[in-house]
């Protein structure tokens, strides 16, 4: 098999290209994010599409699956520790886009496209899923934003990313101690925000 | 790092990192230090620390697989282009709906070899195939005995070509239960009744052994035809919901909607019966209250923080609703009535369901059900609220080490124990052995209201009051209680109270069934151990008083009931305070007895308070108001003013249909009574097919052995007297005569009544020597029952008195009708009819 990409084409091995944006994105570019941001997006749901075509039972597809295979795809095995650890903290992002996203629709969808509230001549199941308490959450983000923008981040690295402690410690240079004290303390305001906000 | 833009922000996460690294027996002292005068500060550290574990809960270490799903189904569209496709032999024909476990769709066989349409539940991609699979092999059986009307069927399962699962349910069209009672307008007692339908289902299930686990309102739909349905049993169970896993893992779902979800469920733990019961706790709440009864509240200020907690439903029904509507309005009443409604027995039978410990719920669904028929006949329900001593308990075992000044506080609320306890604050050991103690008293009443509750729930089937039998077999329930009877009269002597309450209950009992000279014995000894037991001045005496007094009115001995329910009302009124309903109920009681004793003038002015009190205070269509106005009816019956008499009785008698049915003993009391004022004015044609109704059903309920019975064959022989048909009225007066003496006794004023009105037919046929034997019986009867002065007396007389005129001893006639006017003058209001008519047949026979 050869791998070698050939020079005609658009390189069919992306790891130079994403390996460039990452090292961008720690500069502090802000259109390498944006082009970034938008390649992770996309992976992430093409692997959870390819997944599901293969469909193997009981091998449940979970977030840290789709990160971290994401970012094998789009980074390539030798990619740099400190590009990896960047570019988790960016499918953690990605991966709260496209849930807060899909949340949306679904509300949207639940209420009739955006129209008024038409009562279902026939409601078998309900859709239950929590779009709204992924709303409410991600609102009680924003919030917690405001407040500290770290303990928000490590929110999306962990509910969203699937992180570990460690892998968190490293993207936010901290210790392993500081993170679960501060995932312990975001999670609180979080709750306690979500408890504040109208239902 | 940003400098977080909230100074207070900053400090607070700052304090609560600090005591989060410390240990959690030491934080109180450190932030107290830290805090110095600073309330503010201190309030929103703790309020976080408290919200910790329950933070913990929510927002578990990752949505990872829930995240997961979402993406995959946003990936795959997952079943959105299903619609037309096959599974199995089934047709999917549209989507229905999307839920946590897949998607379910309207299908229907493909093979024609069934043409009913299904739903069709298609199983998300991820799960485990063939684990569902054979689980479903596994609990269909089971699940296929779950037949019940209630409950939607579970038909077939099996797998897609692609090796998805799916599970073939009835069809059920129809609205969640929530929306189906706001768009009708239920009221309450008519949610009650959809809910109580569906508690009997997830009974019925329970005793197959089947826990739903996922009950809410979306699975519980309402048909046009008003009939509730569950949807999805067992359904949880067959795709592993929650078996053994770590909550994350299973559904992110779980974790951010845990509103119906039972604590233990949202923890992992074992789920049991008792989360069915919470759940049904939860929807109840819903049902009741418009609002959820786990909800996200409005902090006052953005730092304080409230603990996830459930408030009663009556005051949660004060609030506005989440969506803006009224939930008053959606329950066709206005929102203080429904508060009202809501408050006392409905408050306390939902928090008893949603209790946090499932030890604490109702055991079973079943004893939510009872309490709930117990509610809606306006029975006491078994539940207990959670009173100022069990919290105060409950809060120093929680809090056994420190928090002490806050002890402090909550103890000078908890009324009755402040003295005792505010002492044994003093040292620690002394509030331990304070605590002991307390635990040991509530131990002892728990024990106590159990067995009571036991044996009362036991013996609530013999009382035909109390519910709404179909028809009571009163012989055999009158051997039951004869039965008790004996072995109280041994048992339980080294158990006083348990013992008064029993006395109580069977006392009680007889008194419905028309045994007053069996309650009364059992009442006097039950008042006597309650007195012994708790001294004079207790409101259980005073109810022993209460029910005593009530055997004396049935009895018509009205001196000693107005001495009873003196007393009870008095002792009330000290401890419960004016505007108390047993203090009204004290009150209805006397003026009974007042009215009985002859004294409408006394009886009277006691209505202003009673009126006021349920006005203000009490739902207008309970029992207790029923029985108010059925006093107010009978003061106003005895004084002539029939017009108002006519218009309380169909009042009442509405009421009663409304809230019993029509086969019940009270409202055929109450159609009775409205017959019984249509005949006095007149209108004796209209009234005989309503005695007749009200006899038959009086008889189907009570048998042919009770006073009502006795009384009711009376006024039909009146009725059918006045409308000539003597001979017709004749053998209906000999019955209520013989019926009343088997039933009452020789000297019950009821036998009175009765010989008398027989003896008026007997006088219309000339049998003038008969119908005067009669009348000098009643009359020896009345003056021993009611008093020489009572104005039954002079009705007896005045009857008396036109049977000598009659037999031509006018001077003997004349005196008669000279004293039976003298009392009757003495006793009722100037210009009444019983004094004219006896005015006027004097006047007749002098001449």
């Amino acid at each position: 098999m050869n791998r070698q990409p050939s020079p005609h084409y658009q390189p069919m091995d992306p790891y130079p290209e994403t390996t460039r944006l990452l090292v961008a994105v720690r500069g502090g570019d802000r259109d390498a994010f944006d082009a970034l941001f938008a390649r992770v997006y996309a992976e992430l749901r093409e692997i959870a599409h390819q997944r599901l075509r293969i469909h193997q039972s009981g091998d449940t597809l979970n977030t840290t699956a789709l990160v971290h295979e994401a970012y094998l795809k789009l980074a390539g095995p030798g990619a740099d520790v400190a590009d990896r650890a960047h570019f988790l903290a960016l499918a953690s992002r990605a991966m709260r886009f496209i849930l807060v996203d899909h949340a949306r629709a679904r509300l949207m969808q639940k209420r009739g496209g955006g129209q008024r509230d038409v009562p279902l001549e026939l409601v078998q199941v309900a859709a239950d899923e929590p779009v709204a308490d992924l709303l409410v959450l991600n609102d009680a983000m924003e919030r917690l934003r405001r407040m500290s923008d770290r303990q928000c981040q490590l929110v999306e690295y962990r509910f969203f990313g699937g992180l570990n402690y460690e892998e968190i410690a490293e993207v936010m240079g901290v210790s392993v101690r500081t993170v679960k004290r501060e995932w312990v303390k975001a999670r609180t305001w979080l709750y306690t925000y979500m408890q504040t906000t109208p239902a | 790092m940003t400098m977080p833009p909230d100074e207070h922000w900053a400090r607070v996460d700052a304090l609560f990192g600090e005591a989060l690294d410390l240990p959690a027996e030491e934080r109180q002292a450190f932030l107290e230090g830290a805090c110095g005068d600073d309330a503010r500060l201190l309030d929103a550290v703790l309020s976080l620390l408290n919200n910790e574990t329950a933070a913990g809960r929510l927002i578990g270490d990752g949505v990872a697989d829930f995240a997961g799903d979402v993406v995959a189904s946003l990936a795959s569209e997952d079943g959105a282009d299903m619609t037309g496709g096959m599974a199995g032999p089934y047709r999917l024909v549209r989507e229905l709906g999307r839920g946590g476990m897949g998607t379910v769709f309207l299908a229907e066989r493909a093979d024609g070899e069934f043409d009913k349409r299904v739903a069709l539940k298609l199983v998300k991609r991820g799960m485990d195939t063939d684990e569902i699979l054979r689980r479903f092999q596994f609990e269909r059986r089971i699940l296929a005995t779950l037949e019940h009307p209630n409950i939607a069927r579970l038909y077939d399962g099996g797998a897609t070509a692609d090796g998805r699962p799916y599970l073939v349910m009835e069809l059920v069209e129809g609205e969640r239960i929530t929306d189906y009672c706001d768009s009708h307008r239920l009221s309450v007692p008519e949610r009650l009744d959809l809910f109580r339908a569906v508690c009997a289902a997830v009974q019925h299930a329970h005793q197959k052994l089947v826990v739903h686990r996922d009950i809410k309102p979306s699975n519980i739909l309402v048909a046009a035809d008003g009939v509730p349905k569950l949807l999805d049993f067992g359904i949880a169970t067959l795709l592993g919901d929650d078996a053994g896993n770590a909550p994350h893992t299973r559904t992110g779902v779980r974790l951010l909607t845990p509103d119906y979800a039972a604590p233990e469920q949202v923890r992992g733990e074992a789920v049991t019966t008792a989360s069915d019961v919470h759940a049904l706790g939860a929807v109840l709440y819903e049902l009741l209250t418009g609002r959820r009864a786990f909800q996200r509240r409005a902090a006052t200020d953005g730092d304080s923080t409230r603990l996830l907690r459930v408030l009663r439903p009556s005051a949660a029904a004060g609030e506005t609703a989440p969506d803006g509507g009224d939930p008053a309005a959606a329950r066709s009443t206005v929102p203080a009535r429904l508060q009202r409604t809501l408050r006392g027995d409905l408050d306390t039978i939902v928090l008893k369901a949603l209790e946090e410990d499932p030890a604490r719920r109702y055991p079973s669904v079943q004893q939510l059900l009872d309490d709930l028929d117990r509610y809606s006949s306006a029975r006491p329900i078994l539940a207990r609220p959670a009173g100022a001593a069990y919290r105060a308990g409950k809060f120093l075992r929680r809090h056994r080490g420190g928090l002490a000044a806050a002890a402090v506080v909550l103890l000078s609320l908890a009324g009755g124990l402040t003295a005792t306890l505010a002492q044994a604050r003093q040292t620690a050991e002394a509030r331990d052995r304070a605590e002991q103690a307390l635990a040991e008293a509530e131990a002892e009443r728990d024990a106590a209201e159990e067995v009571t509750a036991f044996l009362e729930g036991m013996f609530a089937a013999a009382n035909p009051f109390a519910t709404s039998p179909a028809r009571m077999d009163t012989l055999r329930i009158g051997a039951f209680l004869d039965r008790g009877a004996d072995r109280l009269a041994t048992d339980l002597a080294d158990r006083p109270l348990v013992r008064a309450r029993m006395l109580g209950v069977l006392g009680r009992a007889y008194r419905s069934l028309g045994a007053y000279d069996r309650a009364e014995p059992l009442l006097t000894e039950s008042l006597d151990l309650y007195r012994e037991v708790h001294g004079e001045e207790h409101v259980e005496v005073a109810a022993g008083m209460n029910a005593l007094g009530n055997v004396y009115l049935a009895l018509e001995r009205p001196a000693d009931a107005e001495q009873v329910h003196r007393r009870a009302l008095a002792i009330r009124q000290q401890l419960l305070g004016v505007g108390h309903g047993d203090v009204a109920q004290s009150m209805n009681n006397l003026a009974s007895a007042l009215q009985n004793s002859g004294r409408l003038d006394e009886a009277e002015p006691l209505y202003d308070q009673i009126l006021e009190y349920h006005r203000t205070r009490q739902p207008p269509d309970s029992a207790a108001w029923a029985d108010v106005l059925n006093t107010r009816m009978m003061l106003a019956y005895r004084k002539d003013d029939f017009d108002t008499a006519l218009m309380l009785g169909r009042q009442i008698h509405e009421m009663n249909v409304a809230m019993f049915g029509e086969t019940h003993p009270r409202s055929a009391q109450s159609l009775n009574n409205v017959a019984q004022v249509l005949a006095r004015t007149g209108a004796t044609e209209e009234a005989e097919p309503l005695l007749r109704r009200s006899l038959e059903l009086v008889r189907e309920m009570l048998g042919d052995e009770h006073p009502n019975v006795a009384a009711s064959v009376g006024n039909l022989a009146s009725a059918v007297h006045r409308l000539g048909r003597l001979d017709e009225a004749e053998p209906l007066y000999v019955e209520s005569v013989s019926l009343t003496r088997r039933v009452l006794g020789e000297r019950h004023p009821a036998l009175a009544r009765a010989l008398v009105n027989y003896a008026s037919l007997l006088i219309d046929r000339g049998q003038f020597e008969r119908a005067g034997e009669f009348q000098r019986q009643a009359l020896d009867i009345e003056r021993v029952a009611s008093g020489p002065s009572h104005p039954n007396v002079g009705i007896v007389m005045g009857s008396l008195g036109t049977t000598l005129c009659r037999q031509g001893r006018r001077p003997e006639a004349m005196a008669m009708f000279s004293e039976a006017l003298q009392i009757l003058q003495g006793a009722l209001p100037p210009g009444h009819s019983l004094v004219a008519e006896t005015e006027r047949r004097a006047a007749d026979c002098r001449q």
